[in-house]
């Protein structure tokens, strides 16, 4: 059988839908002529187009659609003269029987009653006489289908012997064994009788279903024997054919759900009818038996999804175990077992969905309702009960026997089907995990050590079995209950895999919700979404030794693969220096971050704390590159634990005293000793590039200890912080970039990174409150004595008159009532010395003093009440006015000896500035005089300036405007600038002095 | 009669209630339709004759006569006739004609041996013939054809005991069991009676050795001519690439006796009854209505001239449009 080609075939497809036009006019025509003879042989003609064998199965249809229509047409129209046929017959017979009680004769009575019968048996053979008639047609094809059409007219009819004719049709299509010709033949059957079908009784119904099924039976040997036709060249072709016509086949099915459905038992001839037995009986075994001998690949894959879609849930609950144990496993070797186990699981589960919705509510209606109504609805209930609660037993055992049965079954299946089971068991059992244990356990057993050429495709598989409970379940802890989760996940021989389900558990804890198309069933919907602690060791492994994969990932690895995956988005940290990683690699050490803030045991912070120390050892510091993104989460959470329990300890210290911390203390201690060890860890890794970081770190740590009165301890801390700026900031050899882009001019846009670290170390020594006032001296010496080092003039300058700060405390930061030691200590060692007479002086400037804390200071102690209480005030405040006059004799010289006359000239007014705070603060010794001698340098180096040539320049730019200073140099103009802007800052200096000389009384004796 | 000149007579042949009566269409051998009434066996034969003389002439004949003649025309180097039947009555004795003359005849209880038969080689008919004898010219002659029908009851039914049928198909059932025998030989087991072997189902196995391999079955092998042949085709072994099957009944005429017989068959029906390639344990059903064509019952040597057999033919087409065919006669008879 060889078809044409394509464009014959449409030639010949128009030339028969043009006759079949011509010839079905040509009957409509005869039809209202009253010529029925001439119309059935235009209908043959017509249907003699069906014939043919060179068209497709897709414009056989085309043509088959425009006969249904035609033969409609002509079933209408018989439907309609018989009605009147009879309808005349019955009008004769009244005017008869009127006659016959008029002549009040009984014998003519009873003989026009005998007319009566004998005329109704004549009047329906007019359509009986047809279906006879039409079978003397010659070819088979007309003939059947005009004996359908009359066939089924007939059946419309009242007194029409309904269930032989259709034995009849159905024994005779039986003629056409052409598979296109006779599934649509018979398709034509089905619809034809689709709304005739008897089912009026248990009869009529078991006949209606034997015959349907009979009708999909035979449908079914034709479709599989299409395959098989042709040229083997063609099997594809066929295949394709075959399946755009298997919605004929499965129509059957359709058709026979639904006549069970619509029939409802003949109430009083079989009380025990029920549709599930009926199904089971009847039904199931005799189309599925026919669905596995036609061993056909297509056919069993679409009937089979077919018979799970149409037929309702309870039935195939009914016959579940029969379905797998007995259908699935004999099916087609080659068959995907898979898609028809997803298929029927999906429906349990869209069922049990429904079916839970239902509950409450038919729950709220047994109790209301009559019991009389309610015997189906309970028995419905229990029967779905007792199997569901052996679904899963049932799924297991087929699929064990699967397994047995065939051990070479690909991996794709079995990852699928268990992936069906997996979303089975989560949505029927969501509570029991033993199932989805032994699900694991099967698969770490049996599939994974079995392939062991494990290709990525596979594996692949494996992953997304590993994933959907990660995503179902409302909280990943549940996990921790699945021993063979985590030794399947084990098995993942491919890294990125693994890694792709740590993200996932990761993500599920961190409530980043995926919305991936994988997964169909969601999650049941948790509102909103609460963190989870982490508040044991255990329960940190379960998560951790899934996050371990994603620990030991370094950079570089990152980096290739997202080479190889052609991500081109990357980022430069340091400045490339420390490699290039992706944005990808940064969102999960960010993740990391995240978790590490939900290891948390609210009630109990050593153990918290004990947790986190447990987290670093045992995980995190599996890959050193890497602790640089989570360390400083860890040591920062580390810290606030710490901070917390300090000052719990320093309360309870104080309310009862006379109890002994001292294993507080020591833990404490021992916890911080913990914590310089991490840091330390960190530095050792990462000083190269990371050294600022530590250094803040270091400082926060030193900075709460010292909060703690951890002198020792903090003494320590800063110490270390000295050492990193020694040993690394201090060269600034890999000083980033933008800093030399500064102007030296510009005092607040930062300056190199050493006068930075400078600048972070002083701002915390100076809250500082409880070393001894030895120890504080030589920490402050010692970085005032760093900021002298430094090699850039302004940074040194900047930083000596920014450390004169540490030597004049301004701020109490102490809880009321406590004293400084540092202060304490000064008061004893050197109490003659420098208190007294920075007594003096600040008698001297007392109450000025007292008022411009007041007003200028915002932070000014106002709880310490210092205008009541100064004496106090000044007993805790440690100040030294003679260093605070060292260094900004210090910074005076050095911002002399800068060469550059403007930056000198700037330095001297930042340091005009300093000195007017200090004297302020009320150190005696930046008095009047010393800061009339500042303005005057200050005047003088400005006439120097304005002297020089560039005088001109100056006046041309500040006279002649912007327009003018296009002309000036580039180099002029810009030094110009700098001198403006100086004079500018130096005037309105001066304009401040002299505005709180009128309205402060301050600086008195100064000359503007 | 001559051409040239027209006969001074006409003659006109009625029958009685021959508007009522049944009428069958035939062919005639030019092909046109033509309407006869029928007649059964053993019924009388009855009507008028009316002669009347055209022009008001005066015609002198020396006697007016009526015949029933039964005859048989072959076919077969040249045309024989043979009459099985003659009969005749005087209708009025030499006289002179002036005015239409009407004359009753009745041939009573007539024995009608055979059927009437329109075939190729061979005719057999029934007529009428009105001879007017003159002296002078050749005798004026009018024909009318009758059309006999031989009822058979069927023979199953009890009440059914004519002779005429009884030995009819007593006939018919010896020569059909010789023709079967040689036939098929699967169904060995003779029937004991005429009457059940006429209904007993006929079972052929046919095949070509590992090609095909079907069985036939059909329901009897005798049956009336409104009847249905219903049966069904088994397929046993299916190695052709069959495209359609189809039943035709076959009409075979055969004229004279052995050394020289002329045999002619006419394909009547042909009937498909199946569509596509069947596999291996399909079923095909038959039914085949017979009362809509245009059969023939069976005659075997009438009158040891002719005879007409129908056989049932089944007939597979394959995709090369090769033919494979197994005939098997059936028995047809005519019933009331």
């Amino acid at each position: 059988m060889t078809l044409p080609s394509i464009s014959e075939q449409k030639a010949i497809l128009q030339g028969c839908l043009n006759n079949i036009n011509h010839q079905s006019n040509l009957m409509k025509q005869c039809l209202n002529d009253n010529n029925l003879l001439q119309a059935l042989k235009h209908c043959s003609n017509f249907l003699n187009e069906l014939r043919t064998n060179q068209l497709s199965p897709k414009q056989y249809y085309e043509m088959y659609i425009l006969i249904f229509d035609s033969l409609e047409y002509l079933a209408n129209h018989l439907l309609n003269s018989h009605n009147a046929k009879v309808q005349k017959i019955r009008r004769k017979q009244q005017r008869k029987l009127e006659n016959a009680n008029t002549g009040n004769n009984i014998e003519d009575g009873g003989n026009s009653e005998k007319s009566i019968t004998s005329l109704d048996t004549t009047s329906s053979p007019f359509l009986s006489d047809l279906y006879e008639l039409v079978q003397y047609s010659g070819n088979i094809i007309p003939r059947l289908y005009m004996m359908i059409v009359i066939g089924t007219t007939y059946m419309a009819t009242n007194e029409a012997p309904t269930k032989e004719i259709m034995k009849d049709m159905i024994e005779m299509c039986r003629g056409v064994q052409h598979p296109i010709r006779g599934l649509f033949l018979r398709y034509y059957l089905s619809q034809r009788t689709k709304h005739l079908l008897p089912f009026s009784n248990s009869v009529d119904f078991n006949e209606t279903i034997e015959f349907l099924i009979a009708n999909f039976i035979e449908m079914n040997k034709l479709w599989v024997r299409l395959q098989h036709q042709g040229h083997s060249s063609e099997r594809e072709l066929r295949y394709r054919e075959r399946k755009e016509l298997k919605i004929l086949v499965g129509s059957n099915l359709v058709r026979l759900s639904q006549i069970i459905d619509d029939y409802k038992g003949n109430g009083e001839e079989d009380e025990n009818y029920s549709p599930i037995s009926f199904y089971k009986t009847n039904i199931f075994p005799t189309i599925t038996e026919q669905i596995i001998q036609c061993r056909d690949h297509l056919a069993q894959s679409y009937l089979i999804d077919v018979l799970i879609q149409i037929f309702p849930d309870d039935f195939h609950f009914a016959t579940l175990d029969n379905l797998l144990n007995n259908v699935f496993l004999n099916l087609h070797p080659l068959l995907k077992k898979s898609e028809l186990i997803s298929t029927l699981v999906d429906r349990f589960i869209v069922y049990h969905k429904f079916e839970s919705d239902l509950v409450t509510e038919t729950n709220e209606k047994l109790v209301v309702d009559d019991d009389n109504n309610n015997n189906k609805k309970v028995k419905k209930d229990q029967s779905f009960d007792t199997d569901t609660s052996e679904l899963f037993g049932i799924f297991w055992n087929f699929y064990v026997r699967l397994y047995e049965s065939d051990p070479d079954l690909p991996v794709e299946e079995h990852s699928t089907i268990l992936q069906c089971y997996i979303k089975l068991s989560l949505t029927y059992y969501p509570t029991n995990l033993t199932n989805l244990d032994i699900i694991y356990k099967f698969a770490t057993e049996n599939l994974v050590s079995k392939n062991q050429d494990n290709s990525e495709n596979t594996e692949e598989l494996w992953l997304q079995l590993l994933v959907v409970p990660i995503r179902f379940f409302p909280s990943v802890k549940n996990l921790f209950n699945l021993p063979f989760f985590h030794e399947f996940y084990l098995k993942l021989t491919n890294k990125a895999y693994q890694k792709q389900i740590s993200l996932e558990i990761i993500n599920k804890f961190l409530g980043i919700s995926t919305n991936d198309e994988l997964l169909d069933i969601s999650p049941p919907k948790v509102e909103e979404f609460e963190f989870e602690y982490l508040t044991t060791t255990d329960e940190i492994d379960g998560i951790f030794k899934y996050l371990l994969v994603l620990i030991k990932d370094s950079q570089s690895q990152q980096l290739n693969t997202s080479k190889n995956l052609g991500i081109t988005k990357t980022i430069k940290l340091n400045n490339g220096e420390n490699g290039i990683i992706t944005q990808e690699f940064l969102d999960v050490q960010e993740k990391f971050c995240k978790v590490i803030h939900l290891i948390e045991t609210p009630l109990d912070p050593f153990k918290n704390l004990s947790n986190l120390m447990y987290v670093r050892r045992k995980y995190l510091n599996k890959n050193s590159t890497n602790i640089i993104y989570t360390y400083p989460t860890l040591i920062n959470k580390i810290l606030y634990k710490l901070k917390l329990i300090g000052y719990m300890n320093l309360k309870q210290k104080k309310k009862n005293p006379s109890i002994d911390y001292s294993n507080q203390d020591l833990l404490i201690t021992t916890n911080f000793k913990n914590l310089s060890i991490i840091i330390d860890e960190l530095y050792q890794h990462h000083q190269q590039f990371n050294s600022e970081l530590i250094l803040k770190l270091y400082l926060n740590a030193a900075t709460i200890a010292d909060q703690l009165k951890q002198e020792s301890l903090a003494y320590e801390l800063f110490n270390q912080c000295f050492i990193v700026y020694e040993e690394n900031l201090i060269l600034s050899s890999h000083q980033y970039n933008y800093y030399h882009h500064i102007s030296p001019q510009d005092s607040l846009g930062g300056g190199s990174l050493p006068y930075q670290s400078i600048l972070l170390i002083s701002n915390k020594l100076i809250n500082t409150r409880y070393f001894n006032k030895e120890n504080y001296e030589s920490l402050i010496t010692k970085l005032t004595v760093y900021g002298s080092k430094l090699l850039k003039k302004q940074d040194q300058c900047r930083s000596v008159y920014s450390c004169a700060h540490l030597w004049w405390w301004c701020e109490i930061l102490l809880p009321p009532g406590e004293k400084s030691p540092t202060v304490n200590d000064n008061q004893t060692d050197e109490k003659s010395k420098g208190v007294t007479e920075s007594e003096k002086t600040e008698e001297s400037t007392k109450e000025i003093k007292a008022e411009a804390e007041a007003e200028t200071q915002v932070k000014e102690d106002e709880e310490t009440e210092p205008e009541t209480e100064p004496e106090i005030e000044v007993d805790v405040l440690y100040r030294d006015d003679k260093r605070v006059l060292e260094c900004l004799q210090k910074a005076l010289r050095v911002a002399d000896s800068c060469m550059d006359p403007y930056l000198s000239l700037k330095l001297f007014i930042e340091i005009l500035n300093r000195c007017l705070i200090f004297n302020i603060y009320g150190n005696a010794l930046v008095d009047s005089r010393y800061i009339n001698g500042l303005i005057d340098l200050i005047r003088t180096n400005i006439d120097n300036l304005k002297t020089d040539d560039n005088e001109a320049a100056f006046l041309n730019v500040t006279d002649g405007g912007v327009a003018s200073s296009s002309n000036v140099d580039d180099e002029l103009d810009k030094e110009a600038r700098l001198f403006r802007q100086s004079r500018g800052v130096f005037e309105r200096t001066l304009d401040y002095i002299r505005d709180q000389q009128i309205h402060d009384n301050r600086f008195d004796g100064i000359i503007v | 009669m001559s051409i040239f000149f027209k006969a001074p007579l006409d003659i006109d042949i009625r029958l009685d209630n021959e508007d009522s009566r049944k009428h069958v269409e035939v062919k005639t051998p030019h092909g046109r339709m033509e309407k006869l009434p029928i007649y059964k066996d053993g019924e009388s034969v009855k009507g008028q004759v009316t002669i009347r003389t055209k022009e008001g002439r005066k015609i002198e004949h020396l006697g007016v006569k009526v015949q029933l003649f039964g005859s048989i025309e072959t076919n077969i180097d040249g045309l024989i006739t043979s009459e099985f039947l003659s009969m005749a009555t005087e209708l009025a004795s030499p006289s002179i004609l002036t005015h239409p003359e009407t004359y009753p005849f009745e041939f009573k209880n007539v024995e009608k041996q055979y059927e009437s038969y329109r075939g190729k080689n061979a005719r057999l008919r029934y007529y009428l013939k009105v001879v007017v004898s003159r002296k002078s010219s050749s005798e004026i002659t009018r024909e009318k054809e009758l059309w006999v029908f031989q009822y058979i009851t069927p023979p199953s039914t009890p009440n059914a005991t004519s002779t005429t049928t009884n030995v009819i198909s007593n006939k018919a059932h010896t020569h059909h069991h010789n023709t079967r025998g040689a036939d098929s030989n699967s169904n060995s087991s003779p029937p004991a009676t005429p009457s059940k072997e006429g209904h007993q189902t006929v079972k052929m196995d046919v095949g070509i050795e590992d090609c095909l391999h079907i069985e036939f079955e059909y329901s009897k092998s005798r049956f009336s001519l409104k009847d249905v042949i219903i049966g069904r085709i088994y397929f046993l072994l299916v190695r052709l690439k069959i495209k359609h099957m189809e039943l035709s009944l076959i009409r075979r005429e055969t004229v004279g006796s052995a050394p020289n017989q002329i045999t002619d068959s006419e394909t009547v029906v042909r009937f498909e009854i199946m569509d596509g390639a069947p596999v291996k344990g399909e079923t095909i059903p038959i039914r085949l209505f017979l009362g809509g064509y245009d059969l023939t019952p069976t005659y075997r040597d009438v009158n040891k001239k002719f005879s007409t057999r129908t056989y049932l033919s089944l007939v597979l087409i394959d995709e090369d449009a090769r033919r494979y065919f197994k005939q098997s006669e059936i028995i047809l008879y005519r019933d009331q």
